[in-house]
């Protein structure tokens, strides 16, 4: 096999990487900061795809999609976390999965009400519609680059924030000692509906990058939120750097084993952490609680 | 004392712990810049007192004032930005957070706008900060811990810190380290509220003085009176 033929995996893998980071540093924010198990996270994949493509579909433009989507997302994350996320705080992690799961049904029903249960998809605009050749024979998309680009700095700003700004500052030590925050007058409820909203933002906005390339349809968030939890607990929950190298070594090693080994592919990534958390309970960059 | 001077005024409070009576009908008056000092024996409500005063346990009855306005039953976060700060018997540091970032996480001015305190003069009043900015939380030593615990409300600009356990488990030269800290914070305007064993650390600090016995003040006075009540001392710190 060519060498061209392992970049193209490596980019692939890099690219599934980039979007379960964005997915999962929502999912560690809200489990590890806010104790809360929201196993409709990865409802809001499907939620923001379905919502770009709405906007897209209106606008005719695949910019003004994800860039009006965006706020949209960012209301309904925060709608949720005052009317539904915000009653869970003190309550037992039984409430949390029962109340999320419940989220699950009535998205998933309303997308069916909303968009039925066909496949719906858009040409990708030029020039991201390109490719870029690698060698002679071999070609590489350019919309998977761009997507790799954007999670890239994305994931680059998620850092910044975290480590360099007060709002980050606030956000880690939420993890440690939620109380100490409230009495140094810093305002916890506002912070976590901040943080929630934010998750939302980002599992929803890896939809919208996607679904230009696979399309919307229902139940395209299922296999995504297995990983996300995946790529938390292996991560350690709680961290965002955990969260960035777990989910680029799933993603290489989902994207190699699915070429190599398809038959035991979710064997290795499931093996992977079984052997990760023999080795660490508490994940990679994870604290003991 | 003038209601005008008055910073904070409790009255007449009663908080619970569960099903648990711990204050029974506390009542006291700190003045603008004043100290007071809360003794007592393990288990006898001293922390409760200061975690109602702040909101963490608010009163089921009575009333507390700061600064003439009511506070009972508002949310801790609002209480702190009314410029009233705790420094909790653990000290609360992040211990994920460098003690740089445990110092400017939460720094802002006064409700007034004052802004006395900024890094530059933090690092002068505990100048072992300097040289650990960098280290995390969990790095530093208890007496650290407290230094950082202290020098982080300062730049919060409180009017009144209420400090648990001041000196627990520190060295005796810490604990003078401590209380030549808080000494310099009294004489900047700041007023504080002491909950400590050690109370010879303090009699020249504090201006008045409260024992707490099974969640009810036993005594209150200034320290003549403390030391002319021997019998306060003996039968409820066991001095």
């Amino acid at each position: 096999m060519e060498l061209s033929f392992y970049l193209i995996q490596l980019l692939n893998g890099i690219q599934l990487g980039f979007l379960l980071f964005l997915i999962a540093s929502g999912m560690t924010l809200v489990f590890g900061i806010m104790g809360i198990i929201n196993l409709a996270h990865g409802s809001f994949y499907m939620v923001g795809a379905y919502l770009a493509y709405w906007v897209t579909s209106l606008t005719d433009n695949l910019l003004w999609g994800i860039l009006l989507a965006l706020p949209l997302l960012f209301l309904i994350g925060f709608l949720i976390e005052k009317l539904a996320i915000s009653f869970l705080y003190h309550r037992d992690h039984l409430s949390q999965v029962l109340l999320t799961y419940g989220l699950i049904l009535i998205l998933s029903s309303l997308q069916i009400i909303f968009w039925g249960k066909e496949f719906h998809g858009i040409d990708i605009p030029s020039p991201l519609n390109g490719s870029i050749a690698l060698t002679d024979h071999q070609n590489y998309p350019v919309y998977r680059l761009f997507i790799s680009f954007i999670c890239g700095l994305t994931a680059f700003g998620m850092y910044f924030v975290i480590q360099k700004t007060r709002l980050g500052m606030k956000i880690r030590a939420g993890s440690s000692n939620r109380e100490m925050l409230r009495i140094l007058g810093i305002d916890v409820n506002k912070l976590y509906s901040i943080v929630f909203s934010v998750g939302i933002v980002l599992a929803g906005f890896a939809g919208m990058l996607v679904f230009p390339l696979n399309a919307v349809y229902p139940g395209m968030e299922e296999n995504i939120l297995i990983m996300s939890f995946v790529v938390i607990t292996l991560g350690g929950i709680g961290s965002i750097r955990g969260a960035f190298l777990s989910a680029m070594m799933i993603g290489i090693l989902e994207t190699f084993g699915g070429v190599f080994f398809p038959e035991i592919s979710s064997f290795l990534v499931f093996g992977l952490m079984a052997l990760v958390l023999m080795w660490r309970p508490q994940g990679l960059f994870g604290q003991f609680r | 004392m003038n209601d005008k001077n008055v910073l904070l005024r409790v009255e007449n409070i009663h908080t619970y712990l569960g099903a648990s009576h711990i204050l029974k009908d506390v009542s006291l008056r700190l003045g603008h810049g004043e100290t007071l000092l809360i003794m007592g024996r393990n288990g006898m409500g001293k922390t409760t007192l200061l975690r109602s005063i702040i909101g963490l346990s608010p009163p089921k009855r009575g009333k507390i004032f700061y600064r003439g306005s009511e506070i009972t039953g508002l949310a801790t976060e609002i209480i702190a930005k009314k410029g009233l700060a705790l420094i909790p018997e653990d000290r609360g540091i992040f211990p994920n957070l460098s003690v740089y970032e445990n110092l400017i996480m939460s720094s802002r001015p006064s409700p007034t706008g004052r802004r006395d305190w900024d890094l530059e003069g933090i690092y002068e009043l505990f100048p072992i900060l300097i040289m650990r900015q960098r280290n995390l939380g969990n790095q530093l030593s208890g007496g650290e811990q407290r230094m950082l615990s202290i020098a982080r409300v300062l730049l919060t600009h409180p009017d009144l810190i209420l400090i648990d356990e001041a000196t627990e488990a520190l060295a005796p030269i810490l604990r003078k380290e401590v209380a030549l800290v808080l000494k310099k914070i009294k004489d900047s305007g700041v007023a504080l509220v002491i909950v400590d064993k050690y109370i010879n650390e303090w009699m020249e600090l504090a201006d008045n003085n409260i024992i707490l016995s099974k969640g009810e003040i036993v005594f209150q006075g200034n320290q003549d009176k403390l030391l002319k009540s021997p019998l306060s001392l003996q039968s409820h710190l066991g001095l």
